[in-house]
């Protein structure tokens, strides 16, 4: 008797969960299906309401092609494209330099081991704004303005104590006697590396490709001020035009270019969304 | 034909307003344009010398400019004939809308990586040039190239900076109404009000039943797309047509905190009318040819420059249509009681990277803009209409100024009053951008924005004439 | 050639391995900062050189500059009142996800996906759209009989505009407190309901204290990444807009060191912001051995 309104009670719990979750879930993705959706429509179906589909008697096929043309010269493809230019080498820059720097720290005794843990630790929290326009100042002496370069060489450098931080903590949970037996097989200092702890953090090296990669596809201030060209321009500057429709008229166009914008990061986060869940994880649930 | 030669004369005389004003002291030749001249000489474009670009190797030469897609394919056009001419010079175009461009040629300036050839603004050469030095590169060294007798000495004298020709300048423009005349008959108007008082009294009728939290589609305005930026022009205007004062002297403001509060009482009346949007009222982005309460025809005018009349006659009603039957040009309303004036300035210019690797090249192509008559046929009216000699006498001869563009000269050459070179100046103009949104918000009165508007100006002009 | 590699040998292969770590830290970090510091007391045209003028940058800020007090007070807004909502909803959601309950990875990868798109200008593009006066949101509130919002155009909606933005992103705050809810045992919580607590009391007496780590890392992230809002001010709301009910002191650093071409006091204006930031996190750190609970 006493166990009868336990089990309804907790039925209701699951649809009171499930009703909840479907409805903020809704929300979430709300304007992603309004944007995809909005890209089919004319502007007076775009306005005036909260539908996502389009009518299904004035659906807009043009809005995909013309986007795709995103500015007179360029197709979206060259804009593409620029980003790549620099975010590739940024990310193997970061990863390779990132984990060099986490296996000396995290795998050797040294003199000032602690003391090098701590800055790292120290610059963890370090805002990019307080380095921003010294780091211009720099690169303009450096005469890298302009240039792809300018927007990876920090990356090459390891400044990213928050990535050499997680790899440091992953791995603690590798033992040591991997890299002993790996000494005494002969295996010098970089092979240590490579053979034995790079198969291990492998998980934790395509986090950090993949969250450096997301976060330089969201990058608008970098390439704002390092990239002046025409032939620089990437992905988010070609974009941010677009905001002002000056010389635009169908909203469903800008939708449409927006959706094409985003492509790139959804595909890849489906692609990989098994490391993705785990890299936010790894990096918050350790402290 | 008739029109140009009524026009020609008047704009004679405003040329000889403004060598009067903004050269200090400009040799006085004007000598007439057009119509005297012969026609130009062979289309043999070697006119300067025995160089020319061929001998020049091949070059690319980058050429930025903002603007609308008009323009885009008629500066392609004019590049794809001179790339014709000479197949080793590539011309790389690059251009966007008017938001945002001046901040991105900084960093290009600031970082050596600007275009060698730029489309600028009048003002900029100016603001641009720390201590009153040029930035870009002196088209006088290469005068044997650009032949500068295509202008009167008063029009290069807007682009002499710190005794260097910092660029060449095209035309002059100005602000006028563009006005819907089926808004205007619906209240029994058939012309544009001619005075604020006037302007506001149908302000009144118009605005009934406006949304006064925001613009939900329905709002209608007797004078659409008037924000803090395009106030900041009418304030210009109305204090000019009041006190006949420029804003600024040789770094001294001219006008006293009375004089510029009536005026900011002004700007109150209109607003609180519905004459015009309120900040709640307007569409987030800049306000152009676009712009739904325009392109609707909710708007009795627009406050638009000369050279852009067109754009907003095509978007009228419907995109792509010519409604030039239903709409009309008129000077911006003056207060009662003051004569009507048009506060103009050159439109735009074009100056030379001083970091070009190819500056008689880059010489070459712009006095090739200005003179080989088939890149001015293929430019058209679409940089606005220009005042050196070969282009308006090709322009307005071959009726390549059309229509809205001729009236709108008509007007801006009537009324004259010179916008100084330091009026877009960052450095002031964002002082009273400040002032005006805190104004129209009204967080603040009109006698404290008039006092701070005449001391943070003077402040900021201090800084500007002590450099 | 032999000589350098002898030399190298010699060093232990930690420090060869730092090398491009150290110097990394030392120049665009530690001396990077000392420029910082140095040019705030500059004038300093990015064409030019810092010319040292002393006090007279923070004197203007403090004194004259109409815009310093109300981006501060927009900046201070944004993050008082952003980050709490978006901490609170990410604590929210991962507690109702920490149950066995079945289809919990497609909600999860749901809710994640905002916060990977989020900083994208192609968001900001769909925001603007999206809280448009004739927009779906207003759609919304107009279809449920509340009357339309100006949301951009509003001195006082546009900061809930940008605000909502970062709540759309909770996602990986919201992850990363899930993680740790799902590391605390269950074996606490049955001791506690023998003891006859309520469920809300196990959340306060039991569940919070213990990721209470967990929270201090979640609020630094959150309270970083609102102190350096940029894209959606900027592209939203037009720069700052409107009346500076936008103006976050890190888009005013941007406007002043580039459009407004004066690095010096850009300069002077992120040793403000850095100092916000330092001292917000220095109460958090002060007060932390009072509220967070480190059991290992």
């Amino acid at each position: 008797m006493t166990k009868q309104p336990k089990i309804k009670r907790s039925q209701i719990n699951a649809v009171i969960r499930y009703s909840i979750l479907i409805f903020i879930g809704f929300i979430l993705l709300y304007p992603i299906l309004w944007m995809v959706g909005g890209a089919f429509k004319e502007n007076a179906d775009i306005f005036g309401n909260f539908n996502i589909l389009p009518p299904l008697d004035n659906i807009v096929l043009d809005h995909f092609p013309n986007a795709w043309q995103l500015s007179a010269n360029n197709t979206i493809l060259f804009y593409y494209l620029n980003t790549l230019r620099f975010l590739i080498p940024r990310v193997i820059f970061t990863i390779i330099s990132c984990t060099v720097t986490a296996y000396a720290i995290g795998r050797f005794n040294f003199r000032f081991k602690k003391l090098f843990f701590t800055i790292v630790i120290a610059t963890l929290l370090m805002p990019e704004v307080a380095f921003r326009i010294p780091v211009f100042v720099i690169m303009r002496d450096l005469n890298l303005l302009n240039t792809f370069t300018s927007l990876w060489i920090q990356d090459a450098f390891a400044v990213n104590s928050f990535f050499v931080f997680m790899i440091i903590q992953f791995m603690r949970t590798i033992p040591r006697e991997l890299d002993e037996a790996a000494a005494i097989d002969g295996c010098n200092v970089l092979q240590t590396l490579w053979y034995i702890l790079v198969p291990v953090l492998k998980p934790i090296l395509i986090s950090v490709g993949l969250l450096t990669f997301m976060w330089g596809m969201n990058d608008f201030l970098g390439p704002l001020i390092y990239l002046t060209g025409a032939d620089n321009r990437p992905l988010s500057l070609a974009l941010s035009v677009l905001i002002d429709p000056t010389e635009l008229v169908q909203i469903g166009r800008v939708l449409a270019a927006a959706t094409l914008g985003l492509l790139p990061t959804i595909a890849i986060f489906f692609a990989c969304s098994r490391y993705f869940v785990q890299s936010i994880t790894s990096s918050g649930g350790k402290e | 034909m008739k029109k140009l030669i009524k026009v020609l004369p008047i704009m004679l005389l405003a040329g000889f307003v403004f060598a009067a004003c903004a050269a200090p002291a400009p040799e006085p030749v004007v000598t007439p344009p057009a119509v005297v001249e012969p026609p130009p000489p062979p289309p043999v474009v070697e006119t300067p010398g025995e160089w020319t670009p061929a001998d020049a190797g091949n070059v690319t030469i980058n050429f930025s400019w903002w603007g609308v897609e008009a323009r885009a394919e008629a500066m392609e056009a004019a590049f794809d004939i001179f790339m014709a001419r000479y197949p080793n010079v590539t011309i790389a175009g690059d251009w966007g809308p008017f938001g945002g461009h001046l901040d991105s040629l900084i960093l290009q300036l600031a970082t050596g990586e600007e275009p060698d050839i730029m489309q600028v603004n009048y003002a900029w050469v100016h603001s641009l040039a720390p201590d009153g030095n040029n930035v870009f590169f002196d088209i006088n060294a290469v005068s044997d190239i650009v032949d500068l007798s295509e202008w009167t000495s008063g029009d290069l004298s807007f682009m002499n900076v710190g005794g260097e020709l910092a660029g060449v300048p095209h035309g002059m423009n100005g602000r006028i109404v563009v006005y819907n005349r089926l808004l205007l008959e619906e209240f029994g108007l058939d012309t544009f009000p001619a005075t604020v008082e006037e302007l506001i009294a149908f302000g009144e009728q118009v605005s009934v039943g406006n949304n006064l939290g925001m613009d939900l589609g329905d709002n209608r305005y007797a004078l659409a797309n008037l924000d803090n930026l395009l106030f900041d022009l009418s304030i210009l205007t109305w204090l000019y047509a009041t006190t006949g004062n420029p804003l600024q002297q040789g770094g001294q403001m001219l006008h006293t905190e009375e004089q510029v509060a009536a005026i900011f009482d002004l700007v109150y009346e209109l607003q609180a009318t519905g004459t015009v949007q309120n900040p709640l009222q307007e569409t987030a982005g800049f306000p152009n040819h676009n712009d739904p309460v325009w392109t609707s025809g909710r708007a009795g005018g627009a406050l638009v420059w000369v050279s852009d009349v067109n754009n907003f006659k095509n978007t009228f009603l419907v995109e792509g249509s010519d409604h030039w039957e239903d709409l009309g040009v008129a000077p911006l309303p003056v207060p009662a009681g003051t004569s009507p004036v048009t506060m103009q300035r050159p439109s735009l210019g074009h100056a030379i990277s001083r970091n070009t690797s190819h500056p008689e090249v880059a010489a070459y192509l712009l006095n090739f803009l200005y003179t080989d008559p088939d890149a001015i046929r293929a430019i058209g009216a679409t940089l606005g209409v220009p005042f050196s000699r070969t282009a308006a006498e090709i322009t307005w001869g071959e009726g390549i100024v059309s229509d809205p563009q001729i009236e709108g000269m008509e007007i801006l050459a009537v009324a004259v009053g010179v916008i100084d070179e330091y009026f877009e100046d960052p450095r002031l103009r964002e002082p009273r951008q400040g002032i005006f949104g805190e104004f129209r918000h009204g967080t603040i009165d009109s006698a404290t924005a008039a006092a701070r508007f005449v001391n943070e100006q003077q402040s900021a002009l201090d800084t500007i004439f002590s450099e | 050639m032999k000589t350098i590699m002898k030399i190298l040998r010699r060093i232990p292969a930690p420090y060869l391995l730092l090398i491009p770590w150290f110097i990394g830290i030392s120049v665009f970090r530690l001396f990077a900062m000392g420029l910082q510091f140095y040019y705030s007391f500059t004038e300093f045209h990015p064409m030019g050189a810092p010319i040292f003028i002393g006090l007279q940058n923070y004197i203007f800020m403090f004194t004259q500059d109409p815009v310093f007090w109300p981006s501060v007070r927009a900046t201070l807004q944004y993050v008082l009142v952003g980050t709490p909502l978006v901490l609170i909803m990410a604590l929210f959601i991962a507690s109702i996800l920490n149950f066995k309950l079945r289809g919990v990875n497609f909600f999860r990868t749901a809710y994640y996906i905002p916060s990977i798109l989020g900083g994208n200008v192609a968001v900001s593009i769909l925001w603007r759209s999206m809280f448009d006066p004739q927009g779906p949101v207003n759609s919304v509130i107009v279809a449920f009989g509340g009357s339309p919002i100006n949301w951009i155009m509003n001195p006082t909606f546009a900061p809930f505009t940008i605000i909502l933005l970062s709540a759309w992103q909770f996602g990986s705050v919201m992850l990363i407190f899930l993680a740790a809810l799902q590391n605390v045992s269950p074996s606490l919580y049955e001791a506690a309901s023998i003891d006859g607590a309520s469920k809300t009391r196990q959340l306060f007496t039991i569940t919070l204290p213990i990721i209470t780590p967990v929270i201090l890392f979640n609020t630094m992230n959150v309270l970083l990444r609102h102190f350096q809002e940029f894209n959606a001010p900027f592209l939203i709301t037009n720069q700052g807009g409107p009346l500076n009910a936008t103006m976050f002191l890190n888009l005013r650093i941007y406007l002043h060191a580039f459009p407004m071409v004066s690095l010096g006091y850009a300069a002077a204006l992120t040793m403000v912001l850095l100092l916000g930031i330092g001292s917000i996190s220095a109460i958090i750190f002060a007060t932390q051995k009072s509220w967070v609970h480190y059991n290992d």
